[in-house]
């Protein structure tokens, strides 16, 4: 046949196009919001789309969430849309198999690891804010949802590593965006920082008492070195600004309200240990991952997530908690 | 539709063989990529995982393998490349992920300019036009095979996720798809080898006439190129996120766009128009404004322009082994010049993700903020000698016509 190579590389092509346009057009809307009086919501950083072996796999990911079955998700480390990361766009993905809306946060040319925030409800007024950030660039990113006929504030964020930069992001959404928040609010992420980091401290604290894990004291005393060697401490003191302590004189710290006494919980961990390998005893697993609610809700439940899945998800483990708010009287 | 004669053999085996092969490579290399990005920066530090990026440096190994007959190569490589490829959809265990990737682009190395010789030496015996038409189809249609594959798994390659791995219920299972796909390669092979043993009297590489040519321009510039491809422009899902868009929007606008290409490239008169200069100005135009838009101007003109922007990039690709294969279609020359694009690829490669962690590595505050500058500069490099080289290549196209005529 005259034109077979034109025709057959022809219809190869067409064939192409017609998979995706179908595909596209099969997929379901988002389905409405559920009628439930309480909120799942969970914080999760997902570790760039890796699981813990380094094999792009984020179905993970997926079933960590899925099981759970949180109304609002709040990611960090969420950016995948580099050549390192496989190109592919967890956010995205994610969104499409939970059937979930979806506010994917900054873009990828601001070069940040990626905040971003899935919803059973639907999303407006979102937004990408930057923190004061010397080291990585971070960002808070914030959406509101209607619950309940009231509308509620989300935020979320990734902090830095640095003392001085998670200091000054800290301080930054408590007063640029948690005092002057009208609705009631929640705020999460992986913050970095443990509820008991105090940016005041400016020598040793009395961390060896009975709550505090041996091995907890490499990490403190770095940050204690930090913070002196930069004078952190006086801006703090001058500020009145403790760190989480400060947060929870004016919100609810979700996991602290229901667990009051658990010093050895931990949200984040050394992934060497879960798979086996030699790991540093040094680096001890700690909670950085939080919720905070404002007093205009009632937390019924805090819990973090660790099974089978979420072990060799992430090096975070999901933390979520129930909430709702109480009717008026 | 071009004149044939019914003599002349069916050339599209060659093409979809060269554009499945790309695909795998394309696939192999994002994720073994991202694998050692793992194994290295995500613990802020390196190890030796990063010596596996010295696979890409396998074209090399085609030098002490110049006297071997071609045919054979290629039959050897393809099933190197299809058998891991294959391997990879049934069991994605940690501990081989990254060397079965490595085998595919291993293979693919070789392949690739064993291919390209062969392929040139047949050109007298295929129909007139046959290197532009072919050529630059295979990786439109690799690209095209790469964009339906990521959209039929919502974003994510459904090819590249094991079987045998943790079990997973949201996505098709891969070997459906891989099985086939690998079925038609080997049909391809076979095909190709046939037509090869058949119409070349002698399967050595062959070296058209003793002239030195540079490879360094276009070899840097294939780098240069190959960089915006990973970046995002290979990637209308990656674009949208870069720049503001809607995802079926740039998806639907680029596939179609590139299809036009397919078709409108069968044509004889359109692919001589192709190689005007003045139409390759305006092409590259085109695409350096999508570049711009992505990184500076977020005006969302880059996902309707994608695609031509991408058409505009594999036709570069195409100007650039062309200019080497116009002075001199002889093995050695490929061989350079794609080792001279990986090479440069990987270094922008680095640059890129230092530019993200830059707080985390020595030295890393020099590409804090300067990633899209040094894109900017690079894309004004490559698309302005793809330009310059349009003359050569379509003169050398001409003299190609005549002798297959």
């Amino acid at each position: 046949m005259r034109y077979r190579s034109e025709i057959v590389v022809t219809v190869v092509a067409l064939l192409c196009v017609a998979a995706i346009v179908l595909h596209l057009s099969q997929r379901s809307s988002t389905t409405p919001p559920p009628h439930s009086n309480r909120l799942a919501v969970m914080t999760y950083n997902i570790h760039q789309g890796f699981d813990n072996s380094g094999k792009v796999d984020p179905r993970v990911f997926l079933r960590s969430i899925q099981k759970a079955n949180p109304d609002i998700v709040g990611l960090q480390e969420s950016e995948s849309n580099r050549p390192a990361l496989a190109n592919y766009d967890l956010v995205r993905w994610l969104a499409t198999n939970l059937d979930m809306y979806s506010y994917y946060g900054p873009a990828t040319k601001e070069q940040t690891y990626g905040v971003a925030l899935l919803s059973k409800y639907p999303l407006k007024d979102v937004t990408t804010i930057p923190l004061p950030s010397i080291e990585d660039p971070r960002v808070l990113i914030g959406a509101t949802i209607a619950f309940q006929g009231k509308d509620v504030r989300i935020f979320v964020t990734h902090l830095g590593l640095s003392v001085e930069d998670r200091y000054e992001q800290l301080r930054w959404i408590l007063e640029e965006q948690i005092k002057k928040a009208t609705l009631p609010t929640v705020f999460m992420g992986d913050l970095n920082t443990t509820g008991d980091e105090d940016f005041t401290l400016d020598g040793t604290p009395a961390i060896l008492n009975d709550d505090w894990y041996p091995n907890r004291l490499k990490g403190v005393r770095e940050r204690l070195a930090e913070n002196q060697d930069k004078g952190i401490y006086r801006r703090a003191r001058n500020a009145h600004f403790q760190g989480l302590a400060t947060y929870r004189a004016i919100l609810t710290d979700a996991w602290q309200t229901i667990h009051p006494n658990s010093p050895s919980a931990y949200s984040w961990f050394d992934t060497n240990e879960a798979l086996g390998r030699p790991y540093d005893k040094l680096l001890p697993p700690e909670l950085i991952d939080h919720i905070f609610v404002s007093k205009d809700f009632q937390v019924l439940d805090a819990k973090i997530i660790k099974d089978r899945d979420t072990i060799v998800a992430s090096d975070h483990l999901p933390v979520m908690a129930t909430i709702e708010l109480p009717r008026a009287p | 539709m071009s004149t044939a004669e019914p003599t002349k053999p069916n050339y599209y085996s060659f093409t979809l063989a060269l554009a499945l092969f790309m695909l795998m490579f394309f696939q192999s290399t994002r994720q073994f990529i991202a694998t050692i990005y793992y194994e290295n920066l995500t613990g802020m530090g390196f190890s030796p995982t990063i010596l596996y990026l010295l696979v890409f440096l396998s074209p090399l190994l085609m030098f002490p393998m110049r006297a071997i007959n071609v045919n054979i190569v290629l039959l050897l490589t393809g099933s190197v490349i299809v058998a891991h490829r294959l391997y990879g959809s049934l069991d994605s265990e940690a501990s081989l992920y990254l060397i079965f990737h490595a085998f595919v682009i291993v293979a693919f190395s070789i392949y690739l300019p064993a291919f390209l010789t062969t392929y040139y030496s047949l050109s007298a015996k295929l129909r007139r036009y046959t290197i532009p038409v072919a050529a630059i189809t295979a990786p439109v249609l690799a690209v095209l095979f790469d964009i339906t594959l990521n959209t039929l798994g919502n974003t994510l390659d459904l090819t590249v996720v094991g079987i045998t791995s943790r079990t997973g219920n949201t996505l098709v299972h891969p070997i459906f798809i891989s099985l086939p796909i690998c079925a038609a390669v080997v049909y391809f092979l076979y095909r190709n080898h046939v037509i090869v043993k058949k119409e070349l009297i002698s399967s050595r590489t062959v070296q058209r006439s003793g002239v030195p040519v540079s490879t360094l321009v276009p070899g840097i510039c294939m780098g240069f190129l190959f960089t915006n491809l990973f970046l995002f422009m290979g990637y209308p899902g990656v674009v949208v996120r870069w720049t503001p868009g809607s995802y079926p929007v740039a998806l639907c606008c680029t596939a179609v766009t590139l299809v036009i290409l397919i078709v409108l490239l069968q044509s004889k008169t359109i692919v001589e128009a192709l190689f005007k200069t003045a139409v390759q100005v305006v092409l590259n135009l085109v695409q350096l404004f999508v570049v711009l838009d992505v990184l500076y101007f977020d005006t969302g003109l880059a996902q309707y322009l994608l695609g031509g922007a991408l058409a505009s990039l594999l036709i570069d690709l195409f100007l650039f082994y062309q200019a080497v294969a116009s002075k001199n279609y002889s093995i050695q020359f490929f061989i350079r010049v794609f080792t001279l694009a990986i090479a440069t690829y990987l270094l922008l490669f680095f640059m890129t993700v230092f530019s993200l962690v830059w707080a985390h590595v020595p030295g890393g505050i020099l590409f804090k903020g300067r990633l899209p500058a040094i894109i900017t500069l690079i894309s004004i490099a490559y698309m302005t000698a793809s330009v310059l080289y349009t003359g050569r290549v379509r003169a050398f196209l001409k003299m190609q016509a005549g002798v297959a005529a």
